[in-house]
């Protein structure tokens, strides 16, 4: 589980869309995961049972508690990256991407994530948010219509 | 000319992503050789995945330690160490007593002892050790013999001369249960810092030798006096847990003769 984790705590910024709520939801969905571990089938893939399981702490119990919380609305704000790297130019491209793809609505967001951060197939992101493969795609297809449109935007407010 | 059929955006989506059918992406491939376009709307759809995934990647190495979960570290004063702020005062204590049980408890069929499943959730809750887990913990030598004769008592094996084997140190012992039956676990650390777990279980009459395996990605190694079986596992290496075993077993050899 502790190799799992920085993934995890990552999936989670991804779902909640805040690094302080990451924390919480990391933490819980470690918490649950020993809870229920008898039910954790060995020889399966650990990352997905547990981000499956964060997925369904975050909409089904974390998520509304914080909303009501922090006032009603899930808010977006820009996740500052580790400025260690250097490279600016390419950094400024990634900066800029992770927050367009943050402000994608909430379900967008995670199969953004899901299918080009972390990898997963279409059925395997399918599986973890226990959706249709067809709304993977649909949900996909909108979030790169959306980016693509942005993105050109601001090309040509620049240029 | 040659004006293709309208692709949907999903359809396109699954081109770019590589999961279009075998027919559609060879249909879509040859369409784009001749409609423009259709190579527009894919342009239009395609987004820089490369600086997305750098962006993430380097979250990674901002993702905060493995918080030291339930029974790994009793005490709030040490989870906020971690800067893990949520409740941990009241929720995290409380929920460490219940799911420290919780996890050896209740679980699993019944099994004769040793239940085959023990080593399977003794290598659950040893993955959840990290360097960090026990790092703090120190032990004075009245507060490890008070240790040891309490998880002596419970199991009933005298385990107060337990060796530090081959370098280990001993941080923590502690009485558990799993199918009503006690399960010391013995927590050491070594030298470089990697958690390694000595459990002991009630078993049956049989002698075994040490055998050596692995479970969730550490080392383990098992074997059985009369009356109690035994599991060491942490690490990833094979040969410092085997002279650990090995050492470990002559001297449960050595007590229970």
């Amino acid at each position: 589980m502790g190799a799992v984790f920085p993934r995890l705590w990552r999936y989670s910024v991804a779902l909640t869309g805040r690094r302080d709520w990451a924390d919480d939801l990391a933490q819980t969905t470690c918490l649950r995961a020993l809870d229920k571990a008898d039910q954790f089938e060995a020889g399966t893939h650990l990352d997905r049972w547990m981000f499956r399981m964060a997925q369904r702490i975050w909409l089904n119990e974390l998520r509304s508690r914080k909303v009501r919380t922090g006032g009603g609305l899930v808010p977006v704000e820009e996740i500052d990256l580790p400025d260690h790297s250097p490279g600016a130019e390419t950094n400024i491209l990634a900066r800029d991407v992770l927050n367009r793809v943050n402000a994608l609505p909430e379900a967008q967001r995670h199969s953004v994530f899901l299918v080009y951060v972390e990898g997963y197939s279409y059925k395997e992101a399918a599986e973890i948010m226990e959706i249709p493969i067809g709304t993977v795609m649909s949900r996909l297809a909108a979030a790169r219509k959306r980016l693509g449109e942005e993105m050109a935007d601001a090309a040509g407010q620049m240029s | 000319m040659n004006q293709t059929r309208t692709y949907t955006d999903e359809e396109l989506t699954a081109f770019l992503d590589g999961e279009a059918d075998d027919a559609l992406a060879t249909e879509i491939g040859d369409a784009l050789e001749t409609d423009v376009a259709l190579g527009e709307r894919l342009a239009t759809l395609d987004i820089p995945i490369a600086a997305l995934t750098q962006a993430y990647d380097a979250l990674l190495n901002d993702a905060p330690p493995m918080p030291p979960l339930p029974e790994a570290v009793p005490e709030p004063a040490n989870i906020n160490r971690f800067g893990w702020g949520w409740g941990v005062g009241t929720f995290g204590t409380g929920l460490a007593a219940g799911l420290a049980v919780a996890l050896f408890t209740g679980f699993g069929q019944p099994a004769p002892p040793p239940a085959p499943g023990w080593a399977a959730f003794v290598a659950s809750y040893q993955s959840l050790y990290t360097p960090e887990t026990l790092a703090s913990v120190t032990l004075s030598e009245a507060e490890r013999q008070a240790q040891l004769q309490t998880v002596s008592a419970a199991v009933g094996l005298d385990l107060t001369d337990v060796p530090d084997a081959e370098g280990l140190t001993l941080k923590r012992a502690q009485i558990l249960s799993f199918n009503g039956k006690p399960l010391v676990q013995l927590a050491y650390q070594r030298a470089d810092g990697t958690p390694v777990a000595l459990c002991i279980i009630p078993a049956g009459p049989d002698d075994k030798p040490v055998s050596m395996g692995a479970a969730q990605g550490m080392e383990l190694a098992r074997w059985n006096t009369p009356g109690f079986g035994y599991i060491l596992i942490g690490g990833q290496e094979q040969a410092p847990l085997q002279s650990e075993a090995q050492a470990l077993q002559s001297w449960s050899v050595g007590d229970t003769i």
